[in-house]
């Protein structure tokens, strides 16, 4: 459904990513893990169109994303992105139902009309945990894990396919992570969804994804079947980055 | 057994409103008070003004002028004897109306166009901010003073020139705010959903740098008032027999000798008006931007 | 016991009122030892260390309690006599390394500075023991680091650094706030050990505070589990951390998703992180607790499990009395 073909971003003399491809199947989720400066969150922006690349190519069902500088979107809303820091990623100015229904604003007026009569804002509300009568509410009155509930309400309006997931549960206490994990897992199945699944945290990633790529500098270092990459890594940096884990459930309990 | 995976705590976090913690900040400045209290009474004064003196600004009475303050006018008469305080409770309506206007359609364009250059950055960014120094880079009193002789002395073309003086500095604040909330992630994922750069300004910049322009346009509102009675001190602004302040005090000052009252009234009025707009602004500052508190 | 907190209770006082942030906390650590404080946002943690470096806000008000560090009650302790304290005998290491340096000096010179000030040596002796030091906390080219900046080093290396300082002394106690949370797991990894090393070779007492269970698992003798401004479970680690009994410690622990199957959700701890403002009646955990009871609308009691294990919770003691 996405490939990643020999992708590279420069910055000045910076390799931020340095030929990477790989491809993403319908209904799988893939997990990009790697350390600060990795280039991880680097590639998540070029599929969304945030950044452009400086040469090769990213496709979904086949087309071509980039066009030079030019990103050709497909159909809005397909594609979408839940970002790591839920206190920036929705406006303060907002009321919760103009923040989830803001993707719409993207299609013409008709559309527009017909896709707001469309859709029932109570169940969205309810598949995120929610209730209808948060849509009033301003986001300064939702605790982290609330907000990060409201923005993959945004992230689902549109029936995307794809979702990109910058590290979010980064920002949020070990007890909400598992809550929202949860519901990501729950929503994937119930709408079918593709995931890229962006992160630093190995538990994290492999509780998530089916596939796993390992990012180095910029780097795709080594790629598989998430559990055939934990239990025999091959790279040097791979098992190193496995052995830094800290180790709480292998005694037990 | 099956986990609900959608369960959560729906209760919401309870924080006391904006406007109370607004309130309770405000108070705390005994001085944004005193401000605020004596631009109210200004403003009851402009709104009211003919419900508050039995005459008129403009008629002449050359058979009283020039008459020391009375209990028949209070702040005397002028040379063609007029009811000096009069004059000055129609100037009121003139200062502050002006001065109102001017900031804020200054602090509208600034805005707008300090949210673009913020947004877009690059070459357009630059060019926008380069011509913006070039006004900045005259005092502003000379340039005001420049383009209304320019343009001719009269009470629309001063309002002109002390819009076009004000702008820049609305332009540097909305700029240096939008190239803060340019970055932050809600602005970004309006782009992934393809949203254009003119609605994300409107809907998204804008809103987000309103309040240090709000905060801004109090604190210029004295300075405004203050340029508009010094063009008409000079002669540049208001011409006789508008009753404008500065206007007032050009004309009152040939006679400040023997006949006090004349200019002497409406430097009050415009000291104090200036004064309470600059310690209202202060105030807003600090209610509206806590983190500017030391 | 170098260092003792009892019954420490902290409120901050704002224009809403008064908000209780620490209740009742009380916290040992002998010397040479390594404890974890582990906790969520709101827990209380940081202000536990906080209140020990006297560094709280001015908003703050000590209700009760006494920290007793070497027979003096630090909670007493005049400014100037802790300020000696502090930096000598009690080191701090921040989560963020970078705001920790002075960007505009040398990170030689500052190391030098602090070794000169707690020892009384001259200018080339200072040298000779910040290199020393920097070796210490395995920087490899201690020469060359000596003459640079803070932003001209990783953030993996400023921590080590911020190390180098707190350790140059060295202190009896070495106060971590989650400082390896902003860096790399592959750094994490290697800051720990070190810290764990020094401890070692100087018979320092770490407090490690972190809201990483992963963190604590590794590296601390005992843990204190703190929810909602108070200790819920402490213990040995690997009691707590094996044989947990307070239910939110179980919560935790199970909502980690490593080693955990794929194909079933996580048990969740319903709710939301602790909010200060909101504090229930009775236990602090009530709101969010799978097994409460009527009982548990009057504060629990802290109850001991067995020599190494304390709980504070109802429902452990019935077990506890079962048994």
């Amino acid at each position: 459904m996405l490939y990643v073909n020999k992708l590279i971003k420069t910055f000045e003399d910076l390799h931020a990513v340095n030929d990477v491809s790989f491809q993403i199947e319908k209904g799988e989720s893939y997990g990009l893990v790697g350390e600060s400066g990795s280039g991880k969150s680097t590639i998540g922006n070029m599929i969304i169109g945030l950044l452009d690349p400086t040469s090769g190519n990213i496709r979904l069902h086949g087309k071509n994303l980039w066009k030079g500088k030019k990103f050709i979107r497909p159909y809005p809303g397909q594609m979408q992105i839940v970002f790591q820091d839920p206190q920036s990623s929705l406006d303060s100015r907002f009321r919760i139902r103009d923040i989830v229904t803001e993707p719409f604003k993207a299609f013409s007026r008709k559309e527009q009309k017909q896709k707001m009569t469309n859709i029932n804002m109570a169940e969205i509300m309810q598949r995120v945990g929610l209730h209808e009568e948060h849509l009033d509410r301003y986001p300064h009155e939702f605790s982290g894990g609330q907000r990060q509930r409201i923005a993959i309400a945004r992230a689902i309006i549109t029936n995307p396919e794809f979702i990109i997931l910058d590290e979010p549960t980064s920002a949020l206490d070990v007890s909400v992570q598992a809550q929202i994990l949860n519901l990501l897992k729950y929503l994937q199945e119930e709408l079918d969804l593709t995931y890229l699944f962006i992160s630093h945290d190995m538990s994290v990633i492999r509780y998530m994804s089916d596939k796993i790529g390992v990012l180095y500098q910029g780097k795709l270092i080594e790629e598989g079947e998430t559990e055939m990459i934990f239990k025999n890594p091959k790279q040097d940096y791979t098992k190193k980055l496995f052995a830094s884990l800290p180790q709480l459930s292998s005694q037990g309990s | 057994m099956e986990l609900d995976v959608r369960a959560t705590h729906t209760e919401l976090i309870n924080r006391p409103s904006q406007l109370r913690l607004n309130w309770y900040r405000f108070r705390k400045n005994p001085l944004t008070l005193i401000g605020g209290i004596v631009l109210l009474l200004f403003i009851i004064i402009a709104v009211a003004a003919p419900l508050l003196t039995p005459y008129e600004p403009e008629v002449i009475n050359m058979e009283n002028r020039l008459a020391p303050p009375s209990m028949s006018h209070w702040f005397g008469t002028d040379e063609v004897g007029r009811d000096v305080l009069t004059r000055i409770i129609y100037g009121a309506r003139l200062s502050l109306g002006m001065g109102i206007t001017v900031v804020v359609i200054a602090g509208l364009i600034g805005t707008i166009i300090g949210a673009f250059a913020g947004y877009m950055g690059g070459k357009f960014g630059q060019i926008i901010m380069r011509i913006m120094d070039v006004i900045l880079a005259f005092p502003t009193l000379v340039l005001a003073m420049a383009l209304t002789a320019a343009l001719g002395p009269s009470l629309i073309n001063a309002m002109l020139a002390i819009a076009i003086v004000k702008i820049p500095a609305f332009v540097r604040l909305a700029r240096s705010e939008a190239l803060v909330v340019r970055e932050q992630l809600f602005v970004k994922a309006s782009k992934t959903f393809g949203l254009s750069d003119i609605w994300i300004i409107f809907r998204h910049i804008i809103p987000n740098v309103i309040t240090p322009v709000i905060i801004q346009v109090s604190i210029d509102l004295g300075d405004a008032i203050m340029l508009i009675a010094t063009l008409g001190f000079l002669g540049l602004g208001a011409q006789p027999p508008i009753p404008e302040w500065g206007t007032m005090v050009h004309t009152g000052w040939e006679f400040f000798m023997e006949q006090w009252w004349y200019a002497t009234f409406p430097g009050i009025a415009i000291f104090l008006a200036t004064v309470s707009f600059n310690l209202l602004g202060d105030g807003l500052r600090d209610v509206l931007d806590p983190k500017s508190i030391r | 016991m170098l260092l003792q907190i009892e019954d420490l209770a902290v409120s901050f006082l704002s224009m809403y009122g008064k908000t209780d942030v620490l209740e009742d906390v009380s916290i040992d650590i002998d010397s040479g030892e390594v404890i974890g404080i582990v906790g969520e946002s709101g827990s209380g943690k940081s202000v536990t260390a906080l209140s020990i470096l006297g560094l709280l806000d001015n908003n703050a008000q000590i209700n009760k309690g006494h920290i007793n560090y070497k027979g003096n009650d630090l909670l007493t302790l005049p400014p100037n006599k802790l300020q000696l304290l502090r930096g000598k005998e009690i080191g701090i290491v921040f989560q963020e390394p970078m705001s920790a340096l002075n960007p505009t000096m040398k990170i030689g010179k500052q190391i030098s500075n602090v070794i000169r000030k707690h020892r009384n040596v001259d200018k080339q002796t200072g040298k000779q023991l910040a290199i020393k030091a920097l070796e210490d906390v395995q920087i490899n080219n201690p020469q060359e680091v000596f003459h640079k900046y803070s932003f001209q080093l990783s953030g993996g290396m400023c921590q080590r650094v911020v190390i180098a300082l707190a350790m140059s002394s060295p202190p009896e106690l070495l106060i971590a706030d989650e400082p390896t949370t902003a860096l790399d797991v592959t750094v994490q990894a290697e800051i720990l050990k070190l810290m764990k090393k020094l401890s070692d070779n100087h018979q320092t007492s770490i407090m490690l505070i972190t809201h990483d269970l992963g963190v604590v698992a590794n590296t601390c003798d005992r843990i204190y589990v703190m929810y909602g401004g108070k200790v819920v479970e402490n213990g040995t680690t690997s009691e707590v951390l094996y044989h947990p009994q307070h239910p939110y410690t179980k919560g935790l622990i199970d909502s980690i998703p490593e080693g955990k199957s794929k194909n079933h959700p996580l048990k969740v701890l319903q709710g939301d992180s602790f909010n200060p403002g909101k504090r229930p009646q009775g236990c602090v955990f009530y709101d969010r607790c799978n097994i409460r009871s009527s009982k548990c609308l009057e504060e629990p009691p802290t109850i001991e499990v067995n020599a190494k294990h304390n709980v504070a919770c109802w429902e452990a003691e019935s077990i506890a009395i079962r048994e």
